[in-house]
């Protein structure tokens, strides 16, 4: 058994898939350029009803339908709609053909048969949710299942193949106008009357076409699927009819995306665990954004708030000319009871408090210290703070700070260092600092401590820089100063 | 002039005693709020009188620079210790990590900013997110120029935040500026250079605390 799932007027349908100011219901038409000029190359149900068809002229159709709204599509759009509907119809099975844009076909052999009826109609009502609206067919033939979904209302299930193609008209077997006629000329009318010609003089006359035809009117072939492998691509992409100025729109067509995605992540049991963030300029590079979600989750206020408290403080130098999402799916993690327990009560909240951070701060004054490995003062790295936290929560340190456990500094007050250092001048007496003069601190010299001789490389020959901790009296403040290799003096800190 | 630039601090003083007696008479006796300890400091003197930090309060630590970075290592190391994650705003962007307990620095995030504003907001999110449980706030990096200009409703939206939390904030600074905080700790004895070759824990154990605790109304000390 074999199911064909079809979305039809495909073209269309793509197009008015994001698009939350048109719905399938409203009579609509697609042209070329998206406007009332051109020729219409597909319409909704409810514009047919008016008398608008494929093949008119703008001007006539909204002659005969002045409420007629015209949309284009583009190729991206067209790959993402394709892409979702092989993603939702391998919920029927693993076997999945992309038979032609609009069009999937599955094969149920090997699959459990029992209530196709209901799962097909479950996959429709998910097609539906993501503003597709798709028909099926059911036979034991990929083309019979074909021709019966392009009949169904929306699921037709074909019992024989004979039978049902006895009643079709050859229009329902092939698009080809050239054959159509031949065979009209013909007398020949109805699938019947086809079988009653010779196949060989049928296949002389009409070519390849007419084989094909005569083929399927005969009950069809076992024609082997093309397969397609499961990639899990969420994908989605808007392309603004004018380039967007501020960031309302581009919230909202981002939210339009994420909707459209969760959905697409929740048939395939699915969570999000990054969100590449897209934005093509007008001009130049497009500007990239990966966004690692903590915890995966399907949570669209989650990821929602992750996005946008980054586009609230988003700058652009050129104006945005589309914007696509792609998700990198991972499989929900489920932990009994409280083992493996998070670190932290919400990763995905403190996440998103880190974004805001950031933002009030710079990405660079957030995060968990960790020393470098080396002996240079003030060196140091930021880790993300919910990597390490999680990490601790799995067992132990992060993999930075495993070397810095043993030398704990357990000896004097804890400096606060000048960032940068303020130069000093130093007035030495007996090779001892006796009086300092700088724009933080000026006076005598009462008690020092020192040199310490530290030098960032070891494999350096020299010690070069030389630290004193000095009392400066007047002020009774005790403050750490360095010479550098050139002789310069800085106040690196006070305690 | 308005009346109230008329009145003398002890009239001040007298309507404000008569209006807790009328609201004492209305309403029954005010009883302090019971803080649940969030983290024993490991300081003896502070653990056996507050108990220690208390959880959705907030404790104002007073001193000078040094005394202040020794009470925030051993609170940090508590923390760590007790598996207690930890944030600290430095104001001014001065702390040191390699100065303080090297383990800690795994379970401590670090935000520095610039100026009090942003310390501030910085807080505020930190409050808000309920992630992290003690987040210590160090304002020692600004002048008292800035820190004055603080407004007082800040530390009341503090104090309110922290009571939907089982945070706790603890505020350094030089001089005492958190109205409505549970606990203030001072400090203010000086050092010479010779502690700075000293163990830490002798210098925490020779560190004088004035401890106030709040007592419906004020601070007092203990």
């Amino acid at each position: 058994m074999y199911a064909v799932l079809q979305l039809p007027e495909f073209h269309l349908q793509s197009a008015l898939r994001l698009n939350p100011c048109i719905s399938w219901n409203d009579p609509v038409a697609l042209t070329k350029e998206g406007t009332a000029q051109g020729t219409i190359q597909q319409v909704t149900p409810n514009a047919r009803k008016t008398g608008v068809y494929p093949g008119m002229s703008s001007s006539a159709a909204l002659a005969r339908c002045p409420q007629l709204q015209f949309t284009s599509t583009t190729p991206n759009t067209e790959k993402h709609t394709q892409s979702t509907l092989l993603q939702i119809s391998r919920n029927l099975s693993p076997f999945v053909e992309s038979t032609a844009l609009g069009i999937c076909t599955a094969d149920l052999r090997s699959v459990f048969q029992e209530d196709l009826h209901f799962v097909l109609k479950e996959i429709i009502r998910a097609l539906k949710s993501l503003n597709l609206h798709a028909r099926a067919g059911l036979a034991n033939d990929p083309d019979i299942a074909r021709i019966a979904a392009s009949t169904g209302s929306p699921i037709c299930e074909v019992k024989c193949n004979a039978d049902f193609l006895k009643a079709l008209p050859l229009s329902a077997l092939t698009d080809s106008f050239a054959t159509l006629q031949v065979l009209s000329d013909w007398g020949i009318c109805s699938t019947a009357d086809l079988l009653r010609l010779p196949k060989q003089q049928t296949l002389e006359r009409l070519g390849s076409e007419g084989h094909r035809l005569w083929t399927l009117a005969s009950g069809g072939r076992a024609r082997l699927l093309l397969l397609e492998k499961d990639e899990h691509v969420f994908e989605e992409c808007i392309e603004f009819e004018h380039e967007i100025e501020t960031s309302e729109p581009l919230m909202f067509a981002v939210q339009r995306l994420l909707e459209s995605l969760i959905k697409r992540l929740l048939y395939a049991t699915r969570v999000a665990e990054k969100i590449q963030f897209k934005l093509p300029l007008e001009e130049g590079d497009p500007y990239e954004r990966i966004f690692t979600i903590p915890s995966p989750t399907l949570d669209i206020e989650v990821l929602q708030r992750i996005l946008f408290t980054h586009l609230e403080s988003l700058q652009l130098a050129r104006r945005p000319t589309a914007v696509t999402l792609n998700i990198t799916p991972t499989r929900a993690k489920h932990a009994q009871f409280d083992l493996f327990q998070s670190a932290l009560k919400d990763p995905n909240r403190f996440a998103e408090t880190l974004g805001r951070l950031e933002a009030l701060v710079g990405v660079a004054h957030v995060g968990v210290p960790s020393p470098g490995n080396s002996h240079h003062p003030d060196d140091f790295t930021l880790l993300n703070a919910v990597a390490t936290f999680e990490s601790m929560a799995h067992g132990g340190l992060a993999p930075q700070c495993i070397q810095t456990t043993t030398d704990q500094p357990n000896f004097g007050i804890p400096l606060r260092r000048l960032r940068p250092p303020i130069f000093a001048e130093i007035e030495m007496h007996s090779h001892r600092p006796h009086f300092i003069k700088s724009q933080l601190l000026a006076g005598p010299i009462e008690e020092s401590r020192g040199p310490f001789r530290v030098s960032g490389n070891w494999w350096e020959k020299q010690w070069q820089i030389e630290e004193w901790d000095i009392h400066v009296s007047n002020k009774d403040i005790l403050a750490r100063i360095r010479r550098d290799a050139l002789l310069r003096w800085s106040l690196e800190g006070v305690y | 002039m308005s009346l109230a630039l008329n009145i003398q601090p002890s009239e001040n003083t007298q309507r404000m005693e008569a209006l807790r007696a009328l609201i004492t008479e209305r309403y029954g006796t005010a009883r302090p709020k019971h803080f649940r300890t969030l983290l024993r400091t490991g300081i003896s003197k502070w653990d056996s009188i507050t108990g220690g930090i208390g959880q959705s309060a907030t404790t104002e630590i007073c001193g000078s620079s040094g005394n202040c970075a020794l009470l925030l290592d051993v609170i940090l190391q508590s923390a760590s210790q007790q598996g207690i994650l930890s944030a600290i705003i430095d104001g001014g962007n001065s702390f040191e990590p390699s100065d303080y307990n090297a383990l800690l620095r795994n379970e401590m995030l670090w935000v520095s900013t610039l100026t009090p504003k942003s310390a501030l907001q910085a807080t505020d999110i930190l409050l808000r997110d309920g992630n992290l449980t003690l987040i210590a706030l160090d304002l020692h990096g600004f002048g008292p120029s800035d820190l004055s200009k603080i407004p007082a409703s800040t530390w009341h939206r503090f104090a309110r935040l922290l009571e939907q939390s089982n945070s706790a904030l603890l505020v350094f600074n030089s001089q005492p500026l958190v109205e409505g905080c549970m606990t203030r700790i001072t400090s203010q004895s000086k050092w010479s250079v010779k502690a700075l070759g000293a163990r830490r824990s002798e210098l925490i154990e020779s560190l004088p605390l004035q401890i106030f605790k709040r007592n419906t109304h004020e601070l007092r000390l203990v």
